[in-house]
């Protein structure tokens, strides 16, 4: 590789009371195949009170490292803050538990020049500690599908895909999009995504950009943020009112079992009962797995998960009512009706999927001859189609009326192609 | 009445075809596109199968084959092909004093088409020295031998042997497929799949004994491409994720999960079970095992009456032995029901058809074997363990 | 209320359809390649006319699923059709004082697409010549059988069959053009010795009409080939033999009658049971071990009772028949009395009728009601057919249809000539 067409990095981390794994992260930027001169590290201590500081200062890096400090504002605030204080073209964000593999910023790096001005996600698979707890295996679960599913070619992309672990971004693009949004609790990854999405900036997966996340998280932890989460989600549903229908929160009306329905109305009407309520049920939930009872174990932990996560809506909104009316305000089904083409498969699908690639429609309508197959929806929060996604969309959503359409076809005695 | 096992592709059916006299029903796999997508029975009528053929072949099919067809119509894969190379894997054959089985289960696995792949045959405790040397015939199979007699402690000593990323195991008297390796490959692009397991149909079906064991003990899991996960699959019925005879596993499992349990399966007095003892772990642990019906092999039943009797004993015993670690050692208060959801549901009907003879009984003999074996299942394994 | 009755050949092309004044809906016979694919309905929302566009819709949306086996499945294997060597085929119709109705059906049956074959109407004791005049100048041969009985006529009819296959079809139906070549492929394979064949309303403009076809399930036995043997049916299967097909549309390989024997003469219509010889025929053929297929590509036209009177009379005779029948299968042991009693008790009078009685879901319950009368009162006909035939046996002596004169050997089976040929009942 040579080293005029190498880019300037600067990794930003941000950090808060985590020396420790914070070491571990930097030791793995020293060894990074890059050459390490064109490297630029800058760890944001957002209100760090383990000595994290201290331990920076004596650190001895073979790269050009940089320690801003600020008053506790929240990991994205220090994103911000560090993006603005850095001096390289692209930006790499990492989080501070994370080990990243010798070749991280090599793959980000070619990434970008394969697909120049779009954002790069990288791959941060969870590493688990010894003797997993079910939570924990279900959050491997989550992570590895999320990654599998991105990593297919004909992955469509959604404001959800965006993962601050492991982004890169060049640094006129961050700028110009106006970074994070620090007004909210947590989820700014999601906001940020959907102002990409909205923009037309192209997201896309660096499944050989590994950086392993070493995970700490704990089922009580988990709490706490899906509650957050639910804050977050309420003032996303406010920023962008095609999101509101899509949003965990517009289930509010949907059957559940009796107690889940029971906590759902404890959390808008009388919270105090209600926590005592989950505090209660989250220690069976300890009886459970060490009984090993995984069904009800799941059942339960998603029952209070959803709890949590009506909580921190009740939080922000106040009432049901209050939930009732900020669901008028949005529209149920997304109609782009501006922006939806027809395509007649008649005319063979790779003219079709040279047309997608071509018009970037948010839905599409299909037919084949006179027959109409379906739609492909417009989805909020998704990026606008691509010749990619006709193959997964016509196999999956709309096999059986192509299958019709392909006998009706055959029987009038057209010859199909093979 | 002898069963003629037939393997057919839809694309290219004979419109009649000839089936020699003795047999009087034909079992036939139906493949699309080289994919197996059903399977039918069908009666032979004067050395010809019948007309309804191609009707029935459909039907058995379903909607599996057009699925399949408009995957290949649209070039569309729902496992798709990777641009980084398929793992390299070694092929593990267990085998006991079965010379004459090896020897054709060497033949099929020459026919593979070579991506690298190593062979090897674990010698496990024999008796003579005719397996040795039937090896030494091929320059590339490996031979080893394993003193501890035990499939479980063969597999492992497999494990231990291995040279290459992934082990594929099969049975010594299974006959693979020539696209076997190649489909276990193509799923373990998930990181989280530890095991892949195939579909088993039978080889042949000449005895009656090798009918009632397809009937009732059948390695076939389905003809759909199923992911299993602790999520969506009870573990302790890991039994559903497929069979020994026909799976694949990372070399990685010895780590993230431990090793086969050797006080059970063949040859040990538990006879069976150290095969979905294994799934059963992995599932439990959080990991996946992928079933493909494209990784085809075909196994040879036992033959005689007796020895099928011995395998639907040993299949009792395997199963509570299974049970019983799961209950005592590793704390499954579940057990219990699910024994006994097995007793009522399956097992004591299955006994009281027999005894009352109703049409399409098992065989009295072979539902009591079974459940002789059931009830020296915990003794076994307690004895096996200690 | 009325519905039109149309046919389509999904690979003919199809162009709007005219005349539906008084219609409300159209009920389409889906084909393809003269295979009955399945029913679609069309609204013509009150207009004398439907676009092939509503047409090409309305069958995509209702039959779509049953399309893509029959269409694909015939592109994935690409067979060549093979040109299956015409077997001469005679076609036997029984009629009695119906000469309109035979009218129609003769004309369908000499514009088959078929090269070899011949018709015999057997004149079962009418009462006027109408007939014999109809006939005198069609290209028909005549037959005329004085005992009265649907089973002596059809007897009949095979004794005076020249060909290997005989044929059966009743005076009020209308043949498709492709029937007789539907039933010629069935017979290609030489294990089969019977084919029935699917039997559609050819009108459906009255409510009795609608309420047969409809309520009761008509004629028809589905649109799905089978290949049916003894050996895959429970016993039960087997003497519901009213599901393998029904006599207006059903052919035989004549040697099958030699080792078999012929049609009961104390059964079907025009004797005191009112019914069941075709149904009898083809449980004692499959209780023998021979193979029936039911070839739903082997489609005739039939034309339902138009009165509510008629109708209860059908209904009232299929409730005496099937009793009869039951009672024939126990006279000729070909099942267990135990068995059989069971199924009287438990699926015919229990499950069939009595059930339907509570709960008769679209069937009028006072018509579930007549076909319980009928079948109470079978016993006693059965005794009355029995002794009918037996004094017309012994009556006439010219002419006994007894098997073996027009035999033809075969290399299948074996030619066994057995006196069955007299209804006199037998200790087997």
């Amino acid at each position: 590789m040579h080293d005029e067409l190498a880019m300037d990095i600067s990794v930003i981390i941000p950090t808060h009371d985590r020396s420790t794994p914070l070491r571990r992260t930097l030791d793995a930027l020293g060894a990074q195949s890059y050459p390490l001169r064109r490297i630029e590290v800058v760890v944001v201590a957002d209100g760090c009170t383990d000595g994290t500081a201290d331990m920076l200062r004596h650190y001895t890096a073979p790269y050009a490292l940089r320690v801003i400090e600020q008053p506790c504002q929240g990991a994205g605030g220090a994103r911000n803050h560090g993006a603005a204080q850095a001096t390289g073209r692209l930006l790499l964000f990492q989080d501070d538990d994370m080990e990243p593999v010798p070749s991280l910023i090599q793959a980000h790096v070619q990434a970008h020049r394969r697909w120049p001005g779009s954002v790069i996600i990288g791959a941060s698979p969870p590493v688990l500690p010894e003797g997993s707890s079910l939570f924990l295996l279900d959050l491997r679960r989550w992570w590895e599908d999320q990654f599998h599913e991105m990593g297919r070619p004909d992955h469509r992309y959604t404001y959800r895909d965006l993962l601050t672990g492991n982004l890169s971004i060049e640094a006129g693009l961050f700028a110009r999009t106006g970074g994070f949004d620090i007004s909210l609790p947590c989820r700014e990854d999601y906001e940020f995504g959907m102002r990409l999405v909205k923009a037309g900036i192209r997201l896309a997966f660096a499944a050989d950009a590994v950086s392993h996340h070493h995970e700490t998280a704990d089922l009580d932890r988990s709490f706490r943020r899906v509650r957050q989460e639910g804050c977050a989600d309420v003032l996303i549903g406010r920023r962008y009112p095609e999101l509101r229908y899509a949003l965990p929160l517009a289930s509010l009306e949907m059957p559940g079992s009796r107690l889940s329905r029971v906590l759902r109305a404890y959390a808008f009407q009388r919270p105090g009962i209600g926590d005592g309520l989950a505090a209660t049920l989250r220690s069976t939930l300890n009886l459970l797995e060490r009984t090993h009872l995984r069904g009800r174990w799941r059942r339960l932990c998603s029952t209070l998960r959803d709890y949590w996560y009506w909580r921190g809506v009740a939080d922000v909104l106040g009432s049901r009512r209050a939930l009732a009316g900020f669901l008028q305000g949005g529209p149920v089904h997304v109609d782009d009706g501006a922006h939806e083409i027809e395509i007649d498969l008649h005319e063979g699908l790779e003219a079709a999927e040279r047309r997608l690639d071509e018009e970037r429609p948010a839905c599409v309508r299909i037919r084949y001859g006179k027959q109409p197959i379906g739609r492909i929806p417009p989805t909020p929060g998704a990026e606008r189609l691509r010749g990619a996604h006709l193959r997964p969309g016509l196999a999956r959503q709309l096999a059986t009326p192509l299958l019709i359409a392909l006998a009706m076809e055959a029987a009038q005695g057209e010859r199909l192609w093979p | 009445m002898p069963t003629a096992v037939l393997d057919l592709e839809f694309e290219h059916l004979p419109a009649a075809i000839a089936v020699p006299g003795h047999y009087d029903h034909a079992l036939i796999l139906v493949r699309v596109y080289g994919q197996p997508v059903g399977q039918a029975l069908l009666p032979v009528i004067g050395g010809q199968l019948g007309s309804e053929l191609r009707d029935r072949l459909l039907e058995a099919a379903g909607w599996n084959l057009w699925q399949r067809w408009l995957h290949n119509y649209l070039e569309w894969e729902q496992v798709p092909a990777t641009d980084s190379p398929a793992p390299a894997a070694t092929i593990a054959i267990c085998t006991r004093d079965r010379p004459e089985d090896l020897a054709r289960c060497l033949e099929a696995l020459m026919r593979l088409p070579d991506d690298g792949q190593e062979i090897m045959v674990v010698d496990n405790c024999p008796s003579t020295e005719a397996t040795r040397h039937l090896v030494e015939g091929y320059t590339r199979v490996r031979y080893v031998r394993e003193e501890r007699p035990g499939l479980d402690v063969a597999r492992n000593r497999a494990l231990r042997e291995a040279r290459r990323e992934i082990v594929a195991f099969t049975d010594d008297d299974a006959v693979p497929d020539p696209g076997w390796l190649r489909a276990l490959l193509r799923n373990f692009d998930d990181p989280l799949v530890l095991c892949v397991t195939g579909l088993t149909m039978p080889l042949e079906l000449e005895t009656s004994a090798q009918e009632w064991f397809e009937q009732y003990s059948s390695f076939s899991r389905g003809f759909r491409r199923t992911v299993f996960d602790e999520a969506n699959t009870n573990v302790l019925t890991a039994g559903q994720a497929g069979a020994g005879v026909n799976m694949a596993l990372r070399h990685s499992v010895v780590e993230c999960v431990g090793s086969f349990d050797e006080a059970l399966d063949a040859g040990t007095p538990t006879h069976s079970g150290g095969d979905t003892e294994m799934f059963s772990r992995i599932l439990a642990r959080g990991y996946r095992i992928v079933y493909d019906p494209a990784a085809l092999n075909w196994h040879r039943h036992r033959r005689t009456w007796e020895e099928l009797r011995q395998t639907l004993y040993g299949y009792g015993t395997g199963v509570y032995a299974l049970w019983t670690r799961k209950f005592l050692f590793e704390r499954e208060l579940t057990i219990p029901r699910l024994a006994w959801g097995w007793f009522w549901h399956t097992q004591l009907p299955r006994l009281l058809h027999a005894l009352l003879r109703r049409p399409g009984h098992m065989p009295l003999d072979l539902a009591l074997a079974e459940l002789r074996g059931c009830l020296r299942g915990p003794t076994a394994y307690l004895s096996a363990r200690a | 209320m009325a519905m039109k009755v149309l046919e389509l050949d999904l690979s003919e092309p199809s162009g709007p359809v005219w005349g539906l004044e008084g219609y409300t809906t159209l009920s389409i016979l889906v084909r393809y390649r003269e295979r009955p694919v399945g029913w679609a309905y069309v609204s013509n929302l009150q207009q004398p006319f439907v676009l092939p566009e509503q047409l090409v819709d309305a069958i995509s949306t209702q039959l779509g699923s049953q399309l893509v086996p029959i269409v694909l499945g015939e592109q994935l294997v690409n067979e060549a059709a093979g040109q299956v060597a015409a077997m001469p085929v005679s076609v036997v119709v029984c009629t009695r004082d119906r000469a309109d109705q035979l009218a129609d059906c003769l004309r369908a049956l000499l514009a088959l697409d078929y090269p070899d074959y011949e018709v015999v109407v057997v004149d079962n004791a009418s009462r006027s010549d109408d007939t014999a005049r109809l006939v005198a100048d069609l290209p028909v041969r005549y037959v005329r059988e004085e005992r009265p009985g649907l089973d002596w006529a059809r007897n009949r009819g095979i004794a005076e069959a020249r060909h290997d296959i005989v044929a059966f079809t009743d005076d009020d139906v209308r043949p498709d053009r492709h029937w007789l070549s539907a039933i010629a492929r069935a017979f290609a394979a030489s294990e089969v010795m019977a084919v029935t064949g699917f039997v559609a309303p050819a009108e459906l403009e009255t409510s009795a009409q609608m309420t047969f076809e409809f309520g009761y399930g008509g004629m028809s036995h589905g649109f799905r080939r089978r290949v049916i043997r003894r050996d895959s049916l429970t016993t039960r299967e087997l003497l519901w033999a009213c599901a393998f097909g029904t006599g207006t549309n059903m052919a035989f390989r004549r040697q099958v009658f030699a080792h078999v024997g012929p049609f009961d003469v104390a059964l079907d219509v025009g004797t005191p049971s009112g019914g069941g010889g075709d149904v009898e025929m083809f449980h004692r053929l499959l209780a023998r071990g021979h193979t029936l297929v039911y070839e739903p590509a082997a489609l005739v036209w039939h034309v339902h009772r138009r009165d509510a009177a008629s109708l209860r009379q059908l209904v009232y005779n299929n409730g005496r028949s099937f009793g009869t029948y039951l009672l024939t299968c126990a006279r000729n042991r070909t099942v267990s009395r135990s068995a059989l009693v069971r199924f009287a008790v438990c699926e015919w009078i229990g499950w069939w009728l009595w059930r339907r009685l509570w709960r008769p879901g679209s069937f009028p319950r006072r018509l579930v009601g007549v076909e319980l009368t009928g079948a109470l009162s079978s016993l006693l006909a059965y005794r009355a057919a029995q002794a009918r035939a037996r004094e017309l046996a012994a009556d006439r002596d010219h002419r006994l249809p007894i098997m073996g004169a027009h035999q033809q050997t075969t290399e299948t089976s074996p030619t066994r000539v057995r006196p069955r040929g007299l209804v006199m009942p037998q200790k087997h």
